[in-house]
């Protein structure tokens, strides 16, 4: 009960972060236009090469939406210590860990939006049909690739607590990667077994490939096994963000190396 | 011209200090590697010039943005936005030599695309060197203008952050920075070629084809009157906001 009580005040303290960033005004017409053409710009490549990859990219681009917000978790989570409050936190008797796992988890309901709209409305634009009853189908691939993403956003968090500087390169760094070999723009073997191999244990990849299994009609079998491979994907990062944020934890108590802000 | 050294050099020290001007020389390097593979990919030879210009017309919009919001954000946090237009140096100079200074990391970006592109084998060669130096000059200036004209209205609104994420992808689809403005839909294209990227991408990419490049000098020219007339109304507005935050004491507020 506790443990709840904490994650809804730590939602709640990230919504109040989230509506200094954006009004609904500012979100609407400056942050999800911006979503829109940067699934658009993706996308439109498809018009130099065919009908089929035009769809292909979009769906890519549009479910690679969900990654991109839940791995402003690694910004989101460093921000406790650029706001003074991390050490608060660690001192406080409530596990550290629920505070931060639950603080930014705003962003998988704006990537969900944002992935979802862009799906259909950019599919729209473009005139790519995609059944909806398949689209919705794909309603909780797209939250399951969210949760993986969002734990490791909370892992890169955890690491980059100590260099809070490096928040933004890091996490743009990963979208980056994530958005060349997952699968988004092209098979991730393009880029060679290494990279291939690499892909299998990013989050995105499995969650990906079973969204374009269900809109393409695929089978149940191969939809469920990419399904939990992208949810054992996710788990195996969770526990690599718990792991790493209760060393850091034990090493500030420790040496005192923790600081109200930089 | 004597505040053009110390500001160039004042902006140096702050991009030795801030890690988010990395970021482009991170993503540049990955976009390139995207769309070279998506050209490789599809066996398209033809678009690896579109591949090598996309990341690089990117990576150029985005630093200019941040340049942009960043001067004016960095400066108000570190409290040296009242000082610097208090002074008697020219504040319009001042902003125009940091960004410039700032705007000379596409330089690294382009070395770190042609490399890729290299080390994936991808077959390019600049078929045009004049036309390519020249294009990257006009686009230079034309980019340095546009960020004039967006840190004037990051200036006269309160924080530069939304219109830095909102003015982003928008442009780069209107700039055909990838796909051609001519391959847009027709409703699109007009606006696209009031966009400079859009005149600039398309003489970059006709500079890496062997095809003749058609008129270079008429469409370099479309880049500085482009750049020009971003130059014109930022200074113009930029010199109103000054005015109007020196007579009633609003810069802490605006």
């Amino acid at each position: 009960m506790i443990t709840a009580r904490i994650i809804w005040y730590s939602v709640c303290s990230g919504l109040a972060d989230y509506t200094l960033i954006f009004t609904w005004r500012t979100w609407l017409f400056g942050w999800y236009l911006r979503i829109l053409a940067q699934v658009l710009f993706f996308a439109s490549i498809g018009w130099l090469l065919s009908p089929n990859d035009t769809r292909y990219l979009l769906v890519g681009n549009a479910v690679a939406m969900m990654s991109v917000h839940s791995l402003f978790t690694t910004s989101s989570t460093a921000w406790e210590r650029r706001c003074g409050t991390l050490p608060l936190i660690v001192a406080s008797p409530a596990r550290p860990i629920v505070v931060l796992a639950s603080r930014s988890l705003y962003w998988m309901a704006e990537g969900f939006v944002c992935a979802l709209g862009s799906m259909l409305g950019v599919g729209w634009l473009l005139g790519v049909s995609l059944p909806l009853e398949q689209v919705l189908w794909c309603v909780p691939l797209l939250l399951l690739i969210g949760l993986s993403t969002y734990a490791l956003g909370l892992l890169l968090g955890a690491l980059v607590l100590n260099r809070t500087d490096l928040r933004n390169v890091v996490s743009n760094a990963v979208t980056a990667a994530m958005m060349a070999v997952c699968g988004v723009n092209v098979p991730a073997e393009a880029f060679g077994p290494f990279a291939g191999a690499v892909a299998q244990l990013l989050p995105l990849t499995h969650g990906l490939a079973a969204v374009r299994t269900v809109l393409d009609g695929g089978p149940a079998q191969v939809i469920a096994a990419q399904a939990i491979a992208e949810a054992a994907v996710g788990v195996a990062w969770f526990a690599a963000a718990v792991g790493v944020l209760h060393w850091m934890q034990w090493r500030a108590r420790r040496d005192g190396s923790i600081v109200f802000a930089e | 011209m004597s505040v053009v050294w110390p500001a160039v050099r004042l902006q140096f020290q702050l991009l030795r200090t801030s890690n988010d001007y990395l970021l482009e020389l991170v993503r540049a390097p990955i976009l390139g590697l995207v769309l070279l593979a998506l050209a490789a990919y599809h066996d398209r030879p033809d678009l690896v010039p579109n591949a090598v210009v996309a990341p690089v017309m990117v990576a150029l919009w985005g630093t200019g943005l941040l340049a942009a919001g960043e001067l004016i954000d960095v400066d108000r946090e570190l409290g040296l936005l009242e000082p610097l237009i208090a002074t008697p140096a020219p504040f319009p100079s001042l902003l125009l030599s940091r960004v410039a200074a700032t705007s000379a990391l596409n330089g690294v970006v382009l070395a770190e695309v042609w490399l890729v592109a290299a080390a994936t084998g991808a077959p390019i060669s600049v078929r045009h060197p004049l036309v390519f130096v020249g294009a990257l000059v006009v686009t230079a200036f034309a980019m340095v203008a546009a960020s004039l004209l967006m840190a004037t209205l990051f200036l006269a609104t309160r924080t530069a952050l939304p219109f830095q994420n909102s003015l982003t992808y928008p442009l780069l689809v209107l700039g055909g920075v990838f796909v051609p403005v001519d391959s847009l839909p027709g409703w699109l294209q007009p606006l696209g070629r009031l966009v400079f990227l859009s005149w600039s991408s398309d003489l970059l990419r006709a500079s890496l084809r062997p095809e003749p490049v058609a008129q270079p000098l008429a469409r370099m020219g479309v880049v500085i009157g482009l750049g020009g007339i971003a130059l014109g109304i930022g200074l113009l507005v930029l010199r109103r906001v000054l005015r109007r935050v020196r007579a009633d004491g609003s810069l802490r507020l605006t």
